[in-house]
């Protein structure tokens, strides 16, 4: 369920009340109701798709419980991955492996294809299918203990806040919280919960779906905009897609926080870091811990040779690349977070010596690289992402730019002012500046209304879907 | 947890009562507004009492000087297109505008793009209607387009969505002017950088939503002279995506003047501002070509 939809707004003041009208000892019982609307609301979408999420649950279920006892337990456990994988791989990867070999052989001289799948790939299931096969390592590698009651794991997998677009997060963290007795109603969490929803959305409609107004006008039709404008818009695109996901991944840990959980947390203000490794501390740490503890460590992560390590920092992101779409360009986006990671560590500069102005260099160059490896991101081909970065080198072109319409360009700026400026003080001054967590009750509430009046009047409502929703 | 909940309740008891402040004064604004596209909207839907009524897109709004059609026919000519927009906010509109009068002629430009083809959220071209929700019959325009909307259009707020700036500027100190009986003319020179590749008629697909207010429009307009143009593109036009249109005006009897491909403009730098628009000369000249054509 989208959290900007009416739906939601609707259908989840009813979950929240039906939820604690469960008495709190009957734990089991909130679970239960947690996993029928969790699976009630994936289905809403294509209810049959719903059959894949309980496939992938049942089999990571079992196949942890089979470790224990197995007698090749390293083939067990390949034979468990390689099945879940097998519906990730299916319907994402399918069309983007035989268009790419159709073309390989096309070029030898071999004309050969495969019908092509024409079929929606199910929500969420890159989010799902990761959380699933972290539990199974986990288990593997005896960090977690194999979960024997069904219905806990399975709500884990599918719990409704996080299945569409993560965090990712670890059995470690949500299982223990679903088994431990919960306390009957946490105040404090839930209103903390409230409070990020209501930044949250203020991320995702006031500021992203703003700000891809000019995105969406300018990306699509490149050819037909100056090299300024084109900058201009890829740098809306590095804000649009942090408020868009950070402004999702809050409200989903505020979700859990009103029903009493605690979710990884996936953003930490990542426009501030000092170098591209510490970017990848700050953006998506749901998932640049998985792959760290999945993919980095099992491959030897630093305790190797120079080589051997540069060669896992680039294998690691470039999987990144691969899991974010099926996609040349996601996988040239992967790569180059790989290769600018590889010549930090080689310059030792993954953190910051220095004082104020250099960090300052530091964090202003990182923004630059980052934003430029989001072009790869954001066009649909790696012909295009280069035709938008030589139009901004274009010397020829003329240095106008196109402009939204005033209305427009005056809520890009506040919303994108309040996002920048918040972020500022949290990262610079933090604790010294707080308005919705303010002590006095007059400063929080004002705050708090004046922010849910700036999301009616001026957030965008048509847009309701998350780009990280389509990985 | 009651309290925390009543705490929760007024809170929201709270936002209730901006929102209704806030759609009262908005309300109030709308009808003060001295220019710019709140005062233009406002006197389209409440004000117009013209011969002619121009409606469309942003090629009506550029492409119709009204003062050329006023001297050519001798019938006064109001221009009601708007950027972005086409049938589903022109139909609200003109349901409207039948309520209070009926005008004698309606030229209606088509626009592929936001008249006939799929590919937009439709609900974008709610915006200009929002206001005038309680209206007889915008009810229903929203429900076609999307059955949520009716529970958005709860908060008073939402009507005036994203609208809020604008209508303090255009009450206080119009940015825009409404335009010259509403047309807007572009006085840039030609940008052949902002021509767009024409796009191909062959994976068109049409929008059902669009093509069912294109009907609703023809036959609400029974009995007023309706004529249908394709304006000018300086790249030409695939004429193909104009066939559900043509159609519907056979079966009507309305005439449809298609310029989309006249030779007159194709190319022609004089005429144009950008691949889609004409520029001030260039709407000078077509008002003319159809004003006499509308004369004949």
């Amino acid at each position: 369920m989208i959290f900007n939809s009416l739906s939601f707004i609707v259908l989840f003041p009813c979950i929240f009340l039906l939820y604690y009208a469960i008495p709190a000892r009957y734990g089991k019982g909130r679970n239960v109701f947690l996993l029928l609307v969790s699976y009630l609301l994936y289905m809403q979408w294509k209810p049959v798709y719903a059959l894949i999420l309980l496939g992938v649950t049942a089999v990571t279920f079992a196949t942890a419980l089979a470790l224990k006892k197995a007698r090749r337990p390293k083939a067990l456990l390949t034979a468990g991955v390689l099945l879940s994988l097998l519906p990730l791989a299916f319907f994402k990867y399918f069309n983007f492996f035989n268009d790419s070999v159709t073309q390989a052989l096309s070029t030898v001289g071999l004309h050969f294809q495969l019908p092509g799948l024409n079929w929606a790939i199910p929500l969420g299931i890159s989010f799902f299918t990761f959380q699933a096969l972290g539990y199974l390592w986990d288990v593997y590698y005896k960090r977690q203990p194999a979960e024997r009651d069904f219905l806990t794991y399975a709500l884990f997998i599918s719990f409704f806040p996080s299945i569409l677009s993560g965090p990712i997060n670890k059995a470690s963290l949500v299982i223990p919280q679903l088994k431990a007795p919960r306390p009957q109603y946490d105040r404090a969490r839930v209103t903390q919960g409230l409070r990020m929803v209501l930044w949250g959305m203020f991320m995702k409609v006031v500021v992203a779906d703003r700000v891809a107004l000019y995105v969406d006008t300018v990306m699509p039709n490149y050819m037909n905009y100056t090299g300024l404008s084109c900058l201009v818009a890829s740098l809306l695109y590095t804000i649009q897609i942090y408020a868009d996901f950070g402004g999702y991944s809050l409200m989903a840990i505020g979700v859990g926080k009103t029903l009493g959980f605690e979710l990884t947390p996936n953003f930490n203000r990542p426009y501030f870091a000092v170098s591209v490794t510490d970017f990848w501390h700050r953006w998506h740490i749901s998932l640049s811990t998985w792959l760290k503890d999945y993919v980095y460590i099992p491959l030897g992560g630093s305790r190797c040779s120079r080589a051997r390590n540069y060669w896992n920092i680039f294998v690691t992101f470039l999987v990144s690349g691969v899991w974010h779409g099926a996609n040349w360009t996601f996988i040239a986006w992967g790569c180059m977070h790989g290769v600018c990671q590889i010549v930090e560590k080689m310059l030792g500069q993954q953190g910051c010596r220095y004082r104020a102005m250099g960090k300052a260099v530091k964090i202003i160059i990182t923004f630059l690289l980052v934003n430029f490896a989001w072009i790869f991101f954001r066009m649909p081909t790696l012909g295009d992402a280069c035709r938008v970065i030589g139009r901004i080198f274009d010397p020829s072109l003329p240095l106008s730019i196109f402009l939204p319409t005033s209305t427009d360009l005056l809520l890009i700026v506040t919303g994108v002012a309040m996002l920048l400026g918040k972020d500022l003080l949290d990262e610079f001054l933090p604790g010294r500046c707080r308005l919705l967590d303010n002590r006095r009750v007059v400063v929080r509430w004002a705050a708090s209304v004046l922010l849910m009046v700036m999301i009616l009047m001026t957030g965008v409502f048509g847009a309701d879907q998350f780009i990280y929703a389509n990985f | 947890m009651k309290k925390h909940l009543i705490k929760i309740l007024l809170f929201l008891l709270i936002i209730v009562a901006i929102d209704v402040l806030t759609g009262l004064v908005c309300s109030r604004l709308t009808a003060m507004a001295r220019g710019g596209d709140t005062a233009r909207n406002e006197y389209i839907c409440n004000g117009t009492s013209e011969d002619i009524l121009v409606m469309g897109s942003s090629r009506a709004i550029h492409h119709y000087n009204p003062a050329v059609i006023d001297t050519v026919t001798g019938m006064s000519c109001y221009n009601c297109g708007q950027d972005g927009n086409g049938v589903i906010l022109n139909y609200g509109r003109l349901h409207m505008i039948l309520q209070r009068y009926r005008p004698r002629v309606i030229i209606y430009d088509v626009m592929p793009e936001y008249d006939l083809l799929a590919g937009d959220d439709n609900r974008k071209y709610l915006g200009w209607l929002r206001p005038y929700y309680d209206r007889d019959g915008i009810a229903a325009v929203f429900a076609a387009v999307d059955p949520m909307e009716k529970y958005k259009m709860v908060s008073r707020m939402y009507r005036y969505n994203s609208r809020f700036v604008q209508l303090l500027s255009d009450c206080v100190h119009p940015m825009e002017s409404d335009g010259q009986n509403g047309f807007r003319p572009l006085d840039e020179e030609m940008d052949t950088m902002r021509v767009g590749e024409q796009p191909g008629a062959g994976d068109a697909a049409f929008d059902p939503v669009k093509l069912s207010f294109m009907n609703k429009l023809l036959d609400e307009a029974r009995g007023i002279r309706v004529v249908m143009v394709v304006s000018p593109c300086w790249n030409g036009m695939d004429t193909t995506v104009l066939t559900p249109v043509r159609e519907m005006c056979r079966e009507r009897e309305i005439p449809f003047l298609d310029f989309s491909n006249d030779p007159k403009y194709l190319h022609n730098n004089a005429y144009f501002a950008d691949g889609a628009h004409l520029n001030a000369r260039g709407a000078m000249e077509f008002s003319r070509d159809v004003a006499s054509r509308l004369k004949r």
